[in-house]
């Protein structure tokens, strides 16, 4: 089976836009959390807010300065994953978009659901319908970068971007495309904010984050930066955590190493003591940048691609206290869902 | 398409519409081949602001129980779901999974804290209003422990998420899948159509010269699949086979579609190569069909460039024109629609089709059923975001 790798990334983040900005917080442990400024109506809370954001610095193309912030932020970190690729083009109908949305763009169809109960019927702005759909980030996308390929959104909880991973594999796997783009995208909202801090989830985030898989044979642009070795995903509402156990150990065996290869854990959920992950970093990037739920899990793989190509492993992220080795060959990222979702991912240095 | 392993049959269909709504499927069939209408004129489902709009809702009266609307899109879920279970003869499969396509989800419970600008209060009501909520719900209650996803493009959900299980199948992640749409009639969907300018506000004429628009609707429709060796091992009934799909994109506009069709016609000519057909074997199609002047332009343009001559030999129905537009549920019950085609020889009518439009030439089978030996036929979706689907089922 022919290798996948990972050969662009962009990012939209709290701890800076672009790959070197949020590479370099991420090493000095640069919090991105601050007090909100987006909601005149929330006082004294925190959260990964987007901020400095001049979207026409990245995105020139007049049709999308009225879209959703969800919007913006996707089309930034899909335009920046392309650049970073060295794609000058995308052969429109060979390539894919997949998104992972965990919540979409709510602050609009807040504004929506406002004017339709202050105003009435016939005195609702259009974007504020047609940009409130859940697939809208990915339309926008795909109209802005002229893809028309498969363009698919999943939605669901962290594992999601997860899923949007193995679904654009899967469709570059089959040959039914040559460049695969997979992103996550979320924005803040006031009405969430609330009921968010009544789960214990304080400091929330928003952003994007966008990837480009393409296959090993086909690549001539860029130098990858690691192999996607496998994926895998499982649903035990009984037991979350022989869901997680299992997709661990197949992604373990897809890739064919052990659990003595793995050399960093990424990872927005519990470890569970039972997968003996103990004695192997791990990392989170909740902390410095707020939780985005499928968002986070995209900003971790894109984080451990960096690192696997940088070889480094940044301290600020580790949360247990082991040593932490001075190579980096495989990254095991892995999410779960308290609805007993488990999926996980192997990204491998790039040979 | 290369390294995809199984072919993949429909053993199962389940569906749960204004038309018939909580009946067997024949009784949904020969409604809907009767030509019966089930759009008139209601309230919205939220906010009472007095004015009557054209829709297609499952009547609160054939509801057994009383169902507040909140709970309304996962009571119809599950008894299409179980429908679709029942009439696959499914007991127990290790490897299942459930894949299910909406556009709004439990919007209901959403919308009405929006409408009220409420923050959330309980755990329950947020885990509710997560768009994936009722996909969690029905696969830990069903244990069907295979591959989960819920898939949002926008009005070709449903198609998509049979497409996507399928290819699960295919690439043998599962050996059986459950899949569909589902959506409910929300103020948010219906408001959003009206300032869009794209609902009717007389009869839904899909096709028709005087067509002014759709009639949103609402329902539930699920498939089961299932490769074909687990099928034939289990002894499993097979309603037709799965010989194509495809997703393109038009990558032209948020809410208007291509106006030639082009990404329509890239995901049928995609959809009718993954299997080597020939355009000329198709021989029906349940069009998207929603009534609106440019959606059925365009889809007629976009038939006519894929089987050239040869479109006007295909009988083209419309569901919709009875049904109104489900959304995220349109798709899937667009697919069982075919497949109730081929088992029963048999296409529905196009309804309140009384003009025949300069532009839309085709055969829309007018008013009244045709009998027709259905070979193989093809279920077209399209929706915002420039989405369009196309996904072919065929006889075993």
């Amino acid at each position: 089976m022919e290798k996948l790798v990972l050969t662009g990334v962009g990012l939209v983040t709290p701890m800076g836009i672009g790959k070197e900005q949020f590479w370099n917080n991420i090493i000095n442990g640069t919090s991105g959390i601050k007090r909100l400024t987006k909601f005149s109506t929330i006082h004294e809370t925190y959260g990964g807010e987007i901020s400095d954001f001049n979207f026409d610095v990245y995105i020139s193309d007049g049709r999308f300065r009225r879209a959703a912030d969800i919007s913006k932020y996707t089309l930034v970190a899909v335009n920046l994953a392309i650049s970073d690729a060295g794609v000058k083009t995308l052969n429109d109908k060979d390539t894919a978009l997949v998104a992972g949305i965990t919540h979409g763009a709510l602050n609009y169809a807040q504004v929506f659901h406002r004017a339709l109960v202050m105003d009435g019927a016939d005195n609702i702005s259009p974007i504020h319908f047609s940009d409130s759909v859940l697939n809208a980030p990915a339309g926008n996308v795909s109209i802005g970068f002229d893809i028309k390929g498969p363009v698919y959104t999943l939605v669901g909880g962290a594992t999601t971007a997860l899923k949007a991973v193995m679904l654009a594999s899967q469709m570059l796997r089959t040959g039914e495309v040559d460049k695969s783009i997979v992103v996550s995208s979320d924005e803040l909202n006031e009405l969430s904010l609330y009921c968010y801090s009544r789960l214990g989830i304080n400091t929330l985030s928003e952003g994007s984050g966008a990837l480009l898989i393409e296959k090993e044979g086909k690549i001539t642009e860029t130098t990858p930066y690691c192999y996607i070795s496998s994926t895998a995903s499982q649903f035990n509402p009984s037991n979350p955590d022989i869901a997680l156990y299992d997709v661990i150990n197949q992604c373990l065996a897809k890739a064919n190493i052990s659990l003595k290869d793995i050399d960093l854990v990424m990872t927005d959920s519990y470890i569970p003591d039972k997968l003996c992950l103990n004695d192997i970093p791990a990392g989170c990037i909740i902390p410095l940048a707020g939780n985005a739920f499928s968002l986070t899990v995209m900003w971790h793989i894109i984080l451990s691609s960096l690192a696997i190509k940088n070889g480094a492993i940044p301290k600020a992220i580790i949360k247990n206290k082991v040593l932490l080795p001075d190579y980096l060959r495989n990254v095991l990222v892995y999410s779960t869902e308290e609805s007993g979702i488990a999926s996980a991912i192997i990204l491998s240095k790039y040979l | 398409m290369k390294n995809l392993k199984e072919g993949v049959v429909v053993s199962g269909v389940g569906i749960v519409t204004p038309l018939k709504p909580f009946m067997k499927v024949d009784d949904f069939w020969n409604a809907l081949c009767s030509g019966e209408d089930a759009i008139k004129r209601m309230s919205l489902p939220m906010l009472d602001t007095g004015r009557k709009w054209l829709m297609a809702g499952i009547d609160q009266s054939s509801f057994a129980d009383d169902i507040s609307l909140e709970n309304k899109l996962q009571f119809i879920a599950e008894k299409a779901l179980c429908m679709a279970m029942k009439d696959a003869n499914l007991r127990e499969c290790q490897n299942a999974g459930l894949s299910i396509g909406t556009v709004l989800g439990n919007v209901l419970v959403k919308e009405k804290r929006l409408i009220e600008s409420k923050k959330q209060k309980t755990i329950y009501d947020y885990e509710r209003e997560s768009l994936s909520y009722v996909t969690s719900y029905l696969a830990a209650k069903y244990n069907l422990n295979g591959p989960s996803i819920t898939i949002s493009t926008a009005c070709a959900s449903g198609t998509d998420a049979i497409g996507i299980a399928a290819r699960k199948i295919m690439a043998g992640k599962a050996d059986l899948m459950i899949a569909g749409g589902i959506d409910v009639l929300s103020d948010f969907a219906i408001i959003g159509f009206h300032i869009l300018q794209a609902i009717t506000e007389e009869k839904v004429r899909p096709f028709d010269k005087n067509r002014t628009g759709l009639a949103p609707g609402e329902g539930a429709a699920f498939v089961v699949l299932e490769s074909e060796k687990h099928a034939s091992h289990r002894g499993a009934k097979v309603y037709g086979k799965v010989m194509g799909y495809a997703s393109r994109a038009d990558a032209n506009h948020l809410t208007g579609p291509h106006r030639e069709g082009r990404g329509l016609a890239d995901a049928m000519n995609q959809a009718i190569s993954e299997h080597n057909l020939k355009p000329r074997e198709i021989n029906y199609i349940n069009a998207h069909g929603t009534g609106t002047v440019y959606n059925d332009l365009m889809e007629t343009k976009a038939i006519k460039k894929v089987f050239g001559k040869a479109a006007y030999d295909i009988p083209i129905s419309s569901t919709k024109s009875m049904l109104g537009h489900s959304f995220g549920a349109a798709g899937a019950i667009e697919a069982i629609c075919c497949l109730l085609s081929i088992k029963n020889k048999i296409v529905h009518p196009t309804i309140n089709f009384n003009e025949r439009d300069a532009e839309c030439d085709l055969d829309y089978v007018p008013n009244i059923a045709r009998h027709h030996i259905v070979n193989i036929a093809m279920s077209l979706s399209a929706g915002f975001g420039g989405q369009n689907s196309a996904i072919i089922f065929g006889k075993t």
